[in-house]
């Protein structure tokens, strides 16, 4: 189990990243859902032992790891948002290098693993290629394949599918999901549909405080038949953007389109009760926070 | 072009570049040479006798200055600024924006070369504001040089002028080079290996006329002009204060072509920038090649279809990786990396080719002799210049290495990963260590090739291994330690390049300014010298104590960088407890023990340097001699000398020797002596002193030991003084290497009594104690003055006969003074009597493992490799013997030697029928195609046993001529008759060239009034000397020449108690001479005055 008690970090300024995030994650995917500026690269790099909090304490499994990160490195997978390889290397020699520092290896030796792990990763035509020469996704990719190498107990990516097309994106997605029932993986995003996709339980920061820590289904049980939808023009649209909880706006066939929240189940007229999602629980636990 | 636009990039990188520290330091640095350099360093004269001095704001002085100090300023630090321009807007990632705006890369180009240019103007014009400063106002470094009338032209032009062509093509042609190569590399390689280049060009390359031509024209110095025109002879003093430089068309044309190739370099630049702009990977040259030539494979489908794609995870295992494994992981990707780049090649390429000129520069012996190549004379004389350019490819691989996970942005994904931070430290040390063995090792390939050339009996491997794996290596492992710390603490490349270079050029200043022993040459610059007899023998343990604190330090940089690598950001705020967990504890107490090591070993070193025989203390010894008893013993007139008799015993492996003896002394006086004072050196020890058989006790003060008789000696009586001590020689550590005078070593001995700690000195030394703070200025410099030093022809030494036993280890060879009388052996020692027949006013010692070549009573004891030139010097040595004694007299002592000894000395000195010859002067000579140099050598030795010692001329000045031209006159008859008019000319126009190089004309003094001792007299004595004599000897004819000589050593031989000097000679000579008046007219030109044309010399 990995627990944040307190987590505290000050950037001179003095800048508040993040203000006492406290929260345990159990094996399992779990996602940090938040907007930009909230905190999740910060404490993705608290977690990964590469910043010092100001104050508090993380533990994995029990054992405190914030002054020790070398007790978490030798169990960590990590895939940062920003991040490169050596340019004149192979994608396959890159990656054979990162493994043997990592201990890695495969019952058919290393550099049968790394053709695997390139596999997985749809990188193995390109494995003999100079770095150099791979796209953004290629690049992506190579991240994914060593930071899922050796198993590690915990896994953290942020934002890990940025550039990524829909079926890789989609083959990571499953891909992580399978390596989660033994492990704990962290996941970054500010895509809430990513999140609701892979995370069984999310924690939703806003200006380095955590706001909710819940799984997407509780998020949107909290909001049933609390959610109306409709179309709008003119001044309307203004009005109602004034005056109710907005979760969602977005335009249809060049129509206005709101979802609103209506604590009292009273919609405005012409709005008819949907089903929530999670980007209207989001949206909403992102509002109260700023409300409050 | 848009004007608005390029002003907007003019105003951006100016406002950038005075903000970066490279900046700042550059200024700092400018400042430091200013106040640092010799205002007039090239200046061949600085003073003259008269009192006038040459001016250090003269527009020679200034164009000198300011091409020095801007060489070493600019091509780096300027460079370097220029570099960072551009590649900062690479590393920004900036170029598709700019793609997008309407900015031209003609303006982007001009734009920033603007800037660059209008920032280091900022700097040039910084330089010559605090150069007038420095020379107007302030009195600094040399200022005893004069000063003219002020004049900011001089400043303004000459600093222009000369420092502007040379900063401009390094910045034009850094800028190219990065902006094409688009490596953050090239922005250190391109101008450390043009200041590498440049300080070659201007300074070392080879004075041939082939390369002269050349070497003016590229370097962008114009030093190398100023060598072949300006100051290739002396001008004057004068003429170098006043007079406008006259520039040639070499000099125009070489300004010219450094800003024109700077300026093609900037429009060159602009294809660059639009492809950079465009983010297009290749230039149109890599693209041609790669099409053309290397015709790329057909791509490879870089994904499959997706459901060829498998999701599951492979099965994999991890361990922990130890250690050392973790390190050659990292040091194996960092050496894959650097082979990657072609940038190193280039550098390599270059850095080879510098090395194995030095290389060949160690052929170059004296007289401008060309030596053979051997492995260990290579790899000496290669060492300065192969550390410094290790060292600085060794900081680009260090510097580039350590900022290159960051750069990558590979550097969190590392950091995250269970590789321990000592690995990733050791592994970028090692890897760069093991770079730098595989340059080596290229380096070690050539010169065997090229040693192989002279023949299979010079390759060897060993001297290499020493010199360059034993002792070259700890240095570039301090560095590799040293840079890496930098680079971790500043985190920064350019403030890494930049502070690491100050750091090895105040190295080399300190070295180079004489401020650095043992227990601070790390470079070990200047302080190595080889010899085949015996490597490194005589300072084996200064150099294991400096290479065990060099290595020490290393670990402890080491340890500091591990410590410092900081792999999680620390928090600012957090109070952190100092040694807050177990592991810290261990750090530090691991700090302070290697901290305790590293100290331990300097301070052990300097202790021994302190206590060394050019120590401190020896410095205080020989101060409190001169102290004590310069006053009272100046002007005592000892005894004198009539009989020496001497047992020494030697031990040379131990450097040991045990000396007993005695002196037996004649009161030649006027007065009775109660007391003999006799000076010992420090290193003398258990001293005992006998007076006849009586043992006696001496009155100690400060060296000069007091004898006391225990009577008075009457005039005219003779009493014998013994003695008995031990001593190490050298006696302790040397201060920084170098060459040694005299010494016991296993490689060979060599002791005399001209060098001191051989045996004890009657009287008082004068020169002992005397410093730069305590040194006088003899009267006779002045000609109104002479006659109060003329102490007339009967002052100095009386000869004496000597009987000296030596007993060493069978496995030496021994030679002393004298002639052979006995020999005997027990114990595995051996010893043997040398007696003298003939008085001798100085006697030498010398042993060896050597092989014998004897022809008669003439022979030549020599190290076994070294037979190359025996029969040339035995030649010499023969025909020398046999035509001296025909034209001056016979030779009066029974046997005559050449001995080597091992090149901890590059001399030759002849003692009476035992002259000592270094290994570096004529053993390894080439052979005669290249001008008869081992038979000069040899022939100008044997000369003195006539000129210096059958005849011993006084003190006076002008009586050197009778010594040193004189055994060059020699030579030159001898040339004559044994190898032709040919050998004859070519030596003769060799001194000549060497007077018209060296002369000084503010300083120089008629032969008459030349002595020994300055650097300025030397020419005139030796070079000018010989030729005058040569002039004298085609005025008078050989027949009358040699009666008059024949006459002089007769009135003067040694024999006669006189000693003449050099009016002596004239004199006897106009008596012999057939138009005696015209003879007074030739001695007035060619001996009292100081005008010379050249007659021998061509190109003078």
């Amino acid at each position: 189990m990995l627990e944040l008690r307190d987590i505290v970090k000050i950037y001179p300024g003095p800048v508040a990243a993040l203000q006492g995030v406290s929260f345990s994650v159990e094996n399992g995917l779990f996602g940090l859902l938040g907007p930009n500026g909230s905190g999740k690269s910060t404490l993705m790099r608290i977690l990964a032992g590469l910043l010092e909090p100001t104050s508090g304490e993380v533990m994995l499994d029990g054992v405190p790891v914030t002054d020790k990160p070398q007790r978490i490195w030798s169990q960590l997978g990590y895939l940062p948002q920003d991040f490169g390889f050596y340019r004149n290397q192979t994608g396959e020699g890159m990656l054979k290098h990162l493994l043997r520092l990592k201990g890695v290896t495969g019952p058919k030796g290393l550099s049968h693993l790394c053709g695997e792990l390139l596999e997985r990763v749809n990188l193995k035509p390109a494995a003999k290629q100079r770095v150099k020469a791979y796209s953004g996704g290629m690049l992506r990719r190579l991240g994914i394949a060593q930071a899922i190498a050796g198993n590690p107990r915990l896994l953290i990516v942020d934002e890990p599918t940025a550039g990524l097309d829909p079926d890789e994106r989609m083959r990571f997605y499953r891909m992580l999901a399978e390596m989660a029932q033994d492990r704990i993986i962290l996941l970054s995003t500010h895509s809430v549909a990513d999140a609701a996709m892979v995370c069984p339980r999310l924690a939703i920061l806003r200006k380095g405080d955590v706001l909710s820590v819940l799984s997407p289904s509780e998020a949107c049980e909290k909001i049933e038949g609390k959610i109306f939808e409709g179309r709008v023009e003119g001044e309307a649209y203004y009005r109602l953007v004034e005056q109710e909880i907005v979760t969602q706006n977005y335009l249809v066939e060049g129509k206005h389109v709101l979802r609103i929240y209506a604590k009292d189940q009273q919609p405005p007229a012409g709005f008819t009760s949907v089903t929530p999602s999670l980007e209207d629980a989001y949206m909403l636990i992102q509002q109260e926070g700023h409300h409050a | 072009m848009h004007r608005d636009r390029t002003v907007t990039i003019i105003r951006s990188e100016i406002s950038y570049l005075v903000a970066q520290p490279v900046f700042w330091i550059l200024l700092v640095v400018l400042g430091a040479l200013t106040f640092s350099l010799s205002p007039a360093v090239f200046i061949p004269s600085e003073s003259g006798t008269e009192g006038q001095s040459v001016w250090i704001n003269s527009r020679y002085a200034l164009l000198q200055f300011f091409a020095f100090s801007g060489l070493l300023g600019y091509t780096v630090l300027g460079s370097l600024l220029a570099g960072i321009s551009v590649i900062r807007d690479m590393d920004s990632g900036i170029a598709p924006i700019m793609n997008s705006t309407p900015l031209r890369p003609s303006e982007y180009i001009i734009g920033k070369m603007a800037g660059v240019s209008v920032v280091l103007c900022l700097a040039l014009l910084w330089h010559i504001a605090i150069t007038i400063v420095s020379y107007e106002w302030i009195s600094g470094v040399e200022r005893d040089l004069g000063k003219g009338p002020f004049n900011l032209g001089h400043y303004v032009s000459m600093g222009f002028l000369g420092a502007f062509p040379g900063l401009w093509i390094g910045a034009a042609s850094t800028f190219f080079a990065t902006l094409w190569i688009r490596r953050s590399l090239v922005v250190y390689a391109v101008p450390a290996m043009l200041l590498v280049m440049t300080l070659s060009t201007a300074l070392v390359t080879p004075n041939d006329a082939s390369w002269s031509l050349p070497a003016m024209l590229l370097d962008s110095s114009g030093i190398r002009w100023m060598f072949h025109t300006i100051f290739a002879t002396d001008q004057g003093i004068a003429e170098y204060n006043t007079a406008p430089i006259a520039f040639d068309g070499i000099y125009i044309a070489n300004r010219i072509i450094m800003v024109g190739v700077g300026l093609l370099a900037v429009v060159l630049s602009i294809p660059a920038a639009r492809l950079w702009m465009r983010e297009s990977n290749a230039s149109w040259l890599m693209k041609l090649a790669h099409s053309r030539l290397w015709p790329r494979k057909k791509r490879l489908a870089q994904t499959r279809p997706p459901e060829q794609v498998v999701e599951s995870v492979p099965a994999m295992s991890v361990s922990r990786v130890s250690r050392w494994r973790e390190v050659l992981y990292i040091a194996g990707m960092e050496m894959k990396e650097a082979f990657k780049q072609p940038v190193y090649f280039l550098v390599v390429l270059v850095v080879i080719g510098l090395v194995l000129e030095a290389a060949n520069e160690s052929g170059a012996g004296i007289l401008g002799t060309s030596m053979f190549l051997t492995a260990g004379s290579i790899s000496v004389a290669a060492f300065p210049m192969l550390g410094g350019l290790l060292c600085m490819l060794m900081l680009m691989f260090v510097a580039e290495s350590s900022h290159r996970d960051k750069r990558t942005r590979l550097a969190e994904i590392i950091h995250a990963s269970p590789v321990r931070s000592f690995s990733i430290v050791a592994g970028r040390f090692l890897a760069g260590i093991g770079f730098v063995i595989c340059v080596l090792a290229i380096v070690v390939v050539l010169c065997v090739f090229q040693l192989s050339a002279q023949g299979a009996e010079f390759m060897a491997l060993k001297p290499f291994f020493v010199v360059w794996g034993g002792l070259l290596l700890p240095t570039l492992v301090l560095w590799s330690a040293g840079t890496l710390l930098i680079a971790g603490l500043s985190k920064n490349w350019a403030t890494t390049y930049t502070v690491s270079l100050l750091l090895l050029g105040f190295s080399i200043y300190a070295t180079g300014r004489g401020w650095v022993d043992w227990s601070s040459n790390w470079l070990l610059w200047g302080a190595l010298r080889w010899s085949d007899m015996g490597a490194f023998v005589q300072d084996a343990d200064a150099l294991l104590l400096n290479r065990s604190w060099v290595l020490a330090l290393s670990a402890l940089l080491l340890f500091i960088a591990v410590m410092r690598y900081h792999r999680t950001d620390p928090d600012q705020k957090k109070i952190k407890a100092l040694f807050a967990s177990r592991a810290d504890v261990l750090k530090g107490v691991g700090l302070v023990l290697i901290g305790i090591v590293v100290l331990a070993l300097i301070g052990f070193t300097r202790w021994n340097v302190h206590n060394g025989f050019q120590g401190e203390r020896a410095k205080q010894q020989a101060k409190a001699y001169w102290q004590e008893n310069m006053r009272t013993w100046l002007n005592y007139q000892a005894p004198d000398l009539v009989f020496m008799d001497v047992d020494v015993v030697l031990d040379p492996v131990a450097g040991h020797m045990d000396v007993t003896g005695s002196y037996t002394l004649v009161n030649g006086t006027d007065y009775p002596i109660h007391v003999v004072p006799f000076t010992m050196p420090p290193a003398f020890e258990k001293i005992g002193w006998r007076v006849d058989t009586a043992k006696v006790e001496e009155e100690n003060r400060a060296g000069l030991h007091l004898v006391p008789l225990d009577a008075s000696l009457a005039i005219g009586d003779t009493v014998k003084v013994g003695f008995s001590y031990e001593a190490y020689i050298p006696n302790g550590m040397s201060r920084n290497g170098g060459a040694l005078s005299h010494f016991i070593l296993p490689s060979g001995v060599l002791l005399s009594t001209a060098r001191g700690d051989f045996l004890p000195l009657l009287g008082y030394d004068e020169g002992r104690g005397i410093s730069s703070e305590n040194s006088y200025e003899v009267a006779d410099k002045d000609p109104r003055f002479i006659h109060l030093n003329h102490q007339g022809e009967e002052e100095g030494r009386l000869p004496y006969l000597s009987r000296i036993q030596v007993t060493v280890p069978v496995q030496y060879t021994i030679t002393a003074t004298g002639t052979e009388v006995s020999r005997s052996e027990a114990n595995g020692m051996h010893t043997v009597l040398w007696e003298t027949q003939y008085p001798v006013t100085a006697v030498n010692v010398m042993a060896g493992k050597w092989s014998e070549k004897k022809q008669g009573s003439n022979a030549i004891y020599y190290h076994p490799a070294h037979d190359q030139n025996i029969d040339t010097l035995m030649d010499a040595l023969v025909s020398a013997r046999d035509r001296y004694s025909e034209w001056f007299s016979p030779y009066p002592w029974g046997s005559l030697r050449i001995n080597e000894f091992p090149n901890v000395a590059t001399t030759a000195t002849a003692y009476p029928t035992n002259i000592s010859f270094s290994e570096g002067m004529g053993f390894l000579t080439r052979p005669e195609t290249e001008g008869y140099q081992a038979y000069v050598i040899a022939a100008h030795e044997v000369a003195h046993q006539w000129w210096g010692h059958f005849v011993s001329p006084s003190e006076e000045p002008g009586s050197d001529v009778l010594t040193e031209a004189m055994a060059n006159y020699a030579t030159i008859r001898l040339l004559q008759v044994e190898k032709g008019p040919e050998a004859r000319d070519s030596f003769l126009e060799w001194l000549e060239e060497r007077y018209m190089a060296e002369r000084r004309i503010d300083r120089e003094r008629p032969l008459s009034k030349s002595t020994l001792g300055s650097s300025d007299a030397e020419t005139v004595v030796y070079h000018k000397g010989a030729l005058v004599l040569w002039q004298m000897h085609l005025y008078l004819g050989a027949n009358r020449m040699d009666t008059a000589m024949q006459a002089f050593i007769g009135r003067y031989a040694l024999h006669t108690g006189r000693r003449p000097g050099l009016d002596d000679f004239l004199a006897v000579v106009r008596e012999h001479a057939e138009d005696p008046i015209g003879f007074d007219v030739f001695i007035s030109k060619w001996i009292e005055s100081t005008g010379w044309e050249p007659l021998y010399c061509a190109d003078c």
